[in-house]
């Protein structure tokens, strides 16, 4: 049984995707000519060059079909049960972001290193309280008394 | 010459350049040795605290992070078997069953040796082809630039990277990111979104730090802990001492990694990685006991080693001579001259001397700096390689979201980073490489500015880029790769595995 790599296809689909994209958003500029480019003219290149590889990908996708099930070898090695610190990561920095806003330096640090620590399942809450502790606290010396940022330990909106 | 290496000598060795350096060198060696951290997100880490120096002192401490990474890499490498970057993977090979039959030190000290060696040699090649290269880029116009800057993208997209066609589709994307922003010629803004923030472009840390670092912990994080320590035996600075004959047993391979290691450095697009793979290769190949390697052959990590170091030099020279980066450590570089208002090409060597010159004589004291420290401190080192990566990754996360707002003291920028993480993340799931994208994004404005300029002198004529006698050749090797590309694909689709 031959099997089409779902892996190769979603990443030509991508490249034609973003690159169509791109070409749409540059024909919102002037073109121009080639002695007399616009703006939109190296973006809508690119955009072209993009697509036209993308496609070449996409056909090498559909008709070079494997002999085994590559979908199973690379597909659940790279994606299977890691949703986790996936998930953490991302809420952690956006976490950071907010209260960036609307916090201060004290509690995005302390915020930060307390949600990530737990992409890891391994660390305990113990030890995510400990870690986020002593990171704000450096960083409270570092960065605010030592670098002087201008990043404010707390503040209201 | 000897004029130029006393400027070089004066500007390096000020007490405030010295102290960026040893700075450079010392954070750099740690952060090699922690694991999970490599030269690439160290340096985009560390980016923002340079833009308050001097440029010379900038370049310095970011050269300093550079290989003091790299020699940490070699230290985890061996007693670890975790590569720091790609091109330690070879070092792997054979320095760490060293390190499993008790040779550790040997291993650890060869390695310094022959990278000191290697660095040496880059060097004086820096000294002795970046003057004779800048003076051959004055005479080119933005017609070569732009050949040269398409052969260069080419070449380090397809060479390294698994799929040439994924490699070629990851610059691209990297050139449409570097197209953000404020178009010079018409002021316009382009693919801002209406976001204010992207009308200055996407910041180059916010993107360097995404790509390497946040898709670094995405990647690591939450697995197992990978490598574990092969020596019980304590390892300190008096360990680090190579066994009888073993120098001399390796000053072969040193010496072959010596001579091939400029040419891969020099060449656009092969940087140590390439380089330390075919040195390898080589000492395999005229061993006259090809079976020892893989065992802990000394000449295994002897030759990779030197070539590497040789070859990280080297890639200096086109980036300072030409402003055509060869990988994407040497992309950051340039990245760096851009953001202190230097712009990158043969220029630089007329009108800022004593950077070039500097710069030169730092990565020689940097290294000797290191195989200094690196004696007394391998004792410390070895103790933090048994930091756990769980505990070391928050903190990566703090430095990276802090050091990115710190640029613009705007938390947008935190957003970028985790854009571009998640991006670089599912980017790398689906094949496609993250150095690349960096290269892209940092020539593009280049290319777009040389590829317009071209044109507008030839009037329009495509037909420039081949009359011209140095764009011609460079069109005919690009030409040539492609064939290639398109050749192995079709052989490799009647072999039915793509």
């Amino acid at each position: 049984m031959m099997f089409i790599n779902k892996r190769e296809l979603l990443s030509a689909g991508l490249m034609v995707f973003f690159g169509v994209g791109v070409i749409l958003n540059s024909l919102q500029y002037n073109i121009g000519s080639l002695a007399r480019m616009g703006p939109g003219f190296f973006p809508l290149l690119l955009g072209a060059a993009l697509t036209f590889i993308g496609a070449i990908a996409f056909v090498g996708a559909l008709t070079i079909a494997t002999p085994f099930n590559q979908n199973d070898a690379t597909g659940k090695s790279l994606w299977g049960g890691i949703y986790r610190p996936w998930l953490v990561v991302i809420a952690g920095i956006f976490v950071f972001m907010v209260l960036g806003i609307y916090g201060g330096l004290i509690p995005a640090t302390f915020a930060l290193i307390f949600v990530t620590t737990h992409a890891d399942r391994r660390n305990t809450t113990k030890s995510a309280f400990i870690l986020a502790t002593c990171v704000t606290i450096a960083a409270v010396v570092v960065f605010y008394f030592a670098m002087q940022m201008q990043f404010p330990l707390f503040r209201w909106g | 010459m000897i004029d130029n290496l006393y400027l070089g000598f004066v500007t390096a060795v000020t007490l405030q350049n010295l102290t960026y350096l040893i700075v450079g060198v010392f954070v750099g060696n740690l952060m090699g040795v922690l694991p999970g951290i490599g030269a690439l997100t160290a340096i985009s880490m560390l980016l923002p605290i340079t833009y308050g120096l001097e440029p010379t002192g900038a370049l310095m401490m970011l050269a300093g992070i550079y290989y003091g990474t790299t020699f940490g890499g070699a230290t985890t490498s061996i007693l670890l078997n975790l590569p720091g970057t790609a091109a330690h993977a070879v070092v792997c090979l054979d320095g760490n069953p060293m390190a499993r039959q008790g040779r550790a030190g040997s291993a650890l000290f060869i390695a310094m040796f022959a990278s000191f060696i290697g660095v040496s040699t880059g060097v004086v090649m820096m000294g002795l082809f970046g003057p004779i290269l800048a003076e051959v880029a004055f005479l080119f116009g933005p017609t070569e630039y732009f050949a040269l800057m398409l052969l260069g993208l080419l070449a380090a997209s397809t060479l390294t990277s698994g799929s040439p066609l994924k490699g070629v589709a990851s610059v691209l994307i990297g050139l449409i990111f570097g197209v953000v922003g404020t178009d010079v010629n018409s002021g316009i803004f382009r693919f801002d979104f209406g976001i204010p923030e992207l009308q200055d472009g996407i910041s180059l840390v916010a993107l360097a730090m995404g790509l390497f670092g946040i898709a670094d912990v995405l990647i690591n994080a939450g697995r197992s802990e990978k490598g574990s320590f092969v020596t019980k035996s304590k390892i300190s600075g008096s360990s680090v001492r190579p066994a009888k004959g073993e120098i001399k047993q390796s000053m072969p391979a040193i010496g072959r990694g010596i001579a091939m290691g400029p040419f891969f450095g020099i060449l656009p697009g092969t940087g140590g990685t390439l380089a330390s793979f075919m040195s390898y290769a080589l000492e395999k190949k005229i061993s006259k006991t090809p079976e020892r390697f893989g065992k802990g052959a000394i000449e295994g990590v002897a030759g990779p080693e030197s070539t590497n170091s040789s070859a990280a030099i080297t890639a200096f020279i086109p980036t300072l001579t030409l402003g055509i980066p060869g990988d994407a450590v040497m992309a950051l570089m340039l990245g760096a001259l851009m953001i202190h208002n230097i712009q990158p090409g043969p220029q630089i060597m007329v009108e800022y001397p004593s950077l070039f010159w500097g710069l030169l004589v730092s990565f020689w004291l940097g290294n000797l700096l290191l195989l200094v420290l690196n004696i007394p401190l391998i004792g410390i080192w070895v103790k933090l390689l048994s930091v756990p990566y769980r505990f070391i990754y928050p903190v990566v996360l703090f430095l990276i979201c802090i050091g990115v707002y710190s640029v613009n003291n705007n938390l947008f920028d935190v957003g970028v980073v985790l854009f571009f993480g998640v991006f670089s993340y599912l980017a790398t799931v689906l094949g496609f490489e993250p150095a690349p994208i960096l290269l892209g994004f940092i020539l593009g404005p280049m290319m777009e500015e040389n590829f317009r300029r071209a044109l507008i002198l030839s009037r329009g004529e495509l037909s420039v880029f081949i009359e011209r006698p140095f764009s011609g050749v460079c069109v005919a090797v690009i030409l040539i790769m492609l064939t290639m590309i398109a050749y192995k694909q079709i052989v490799g689709r009647h072999r039915g595995a793509p």
